[in-house]
């Protein structure tokens, strides 16, 4: 069973018990449950005077956490794809292979593109990020999101293909000599940015694991 | 609590480099400005080319200026829309010729933007030789 429907049945049982909301939230309380998830689980049963608790009808998931935390996963992709972009051309242009023709306009403008996306998807995950923060520490309970954990998830999940997709063109390289200065660096790159936000969430998905 | 601060310090910190470093490649608005005169340059003697080898083919000859000739175009784009200076045609012998204007990114020009030329970038000509 799922700790929130744990913690629903016990509220619906104290309820139907009999038990003042005050003394079920210090019970929760004392529990370690975060006054945001008790509020939750109260506010599920209507306070009225019947025998038995009447539920409130309720939403499944979310709606504002699912707009936060897709737009803030989403900037993050974009952040991270756009910037592993944008350091492959400044290798391209920087290290060249005697082997490979220069990209000529196209790099230019394949560049701009990985800039112009940057300047807005960066700020929008930074800013994102810091209110989910502050957010978090205000109320450990959102640590707890369904829509958090699940978007979370998904993001290490690309993270972790990306870096064995990366291993594999390596091997892949080095079997066809294609292993040249400017395929490590970028190598490297996809690794290093693929491999930070693997660290920064997997801390994350640890966080959540209780919830799970 | 510091990696709550150090991450998103060290994010924007890499994405402020790369995107430094990528404007110093791509060389901001007024470079970019400048690359699309460039295009619009390219564009006409892509035209006028092809308007010289129509003469060509018509009278057997290579025009001798770039003159409107019925059949073959009579709206050439004989000026530069940017600096309004005309475009230089040279006949360098009975069958070449080559086409000429001041371009300001010559670095950015590769041989295969004009069908059929070849591209001398000190003089910011395209070479050309008839059919």
């Amino acid at each position: 069973m799922r700790p929130s429907d744990q913690l629903a049945e016990f509220t619906r049982d104290a309820l139907a018990a009999g038990k003042s909301r005050d003394d079920i939230r210090s019970a929760l309380e004392r529990s370690g449950w975060a006054p945001n998830e008790i509020a939750e689980a109260l506010n599920a049963w209507a306070d009225i005077d019947f025998p038995t608790p009447v539920p409130r009808p309720r939403p499944y998931v979310s709606a504002r956490e699912a707009f936060f935390y897709g737009l803030m996963f989403a900037a993050l992709a974009m952040t991270a794809w756009h910037l592993v972009a944008l350091l492959h051309n400044l290798i391209d242009h920087w290290v060249a292979d005697p082997l490979t023709e220069n990209g000529g306009r196209y790099a230019l403008s394949s560049t701009r593109w990985s800039i112009a996306a940057l300047i807005v998807f960066t700020p929008t995950f930074l800013v994102l990020n810091r209110r989910t923060v502050q957010a978090t520490k205000a109320d450990p309970g959102k640590r707890r999101s369904g829509v958090r954990k699940w978007l979370g998830y998904v993001t290490l999940f690309l993270a972790s293909i990306t870096l064995l997709g990366d291993l594999m063109a390596v091997i892949y390289a080095l079997l066809s000599g294609d292993l040249t200065l400017r395929f490590i660096l970028k190598a490297v790159v996809v690794a290093g940015v693929a491999g930070a936000i693997f660290a920064y969430f997997r801390q994350e998905a640890e966080d959540a694991r209780d919830a799970a | 609590m510091r990696r709550d601060t150090l991450a998103p310090l060290l994010i924007g910190a890499a994405v402020i480099a790369a995107i430094v470093a990528g404007l110093t490649i791509t060389g901001g608005p007024m470079a970019a400005r400048a690359e699309k005169r460039d295009m619009a340059r390219l564009a006409d003697l892509r035209i006028l080319a092809s308007f010289a080898r129509c003469v060509a083919e018509v009278t057997d000859n290579l025009p001798t200026a770039l003159a409107p000739v019925d059949g073959c175009g009579t709206d050439l784009p004989l000026v530069d829309r940017a600096t309004q200076t005309p475009y230089r045609y040279d006949v360098l012998s009975e069958t070449g010729f080559r086409l000429c204007a001041s371009f300001e990114r010559p670095d950015l020009i590769t041989e295969y933007e004009v069908a059929g030329a070849s591209w001398q970038p000190d003089a910011g000509c395209f070479a050309f030789t008839r059919p």
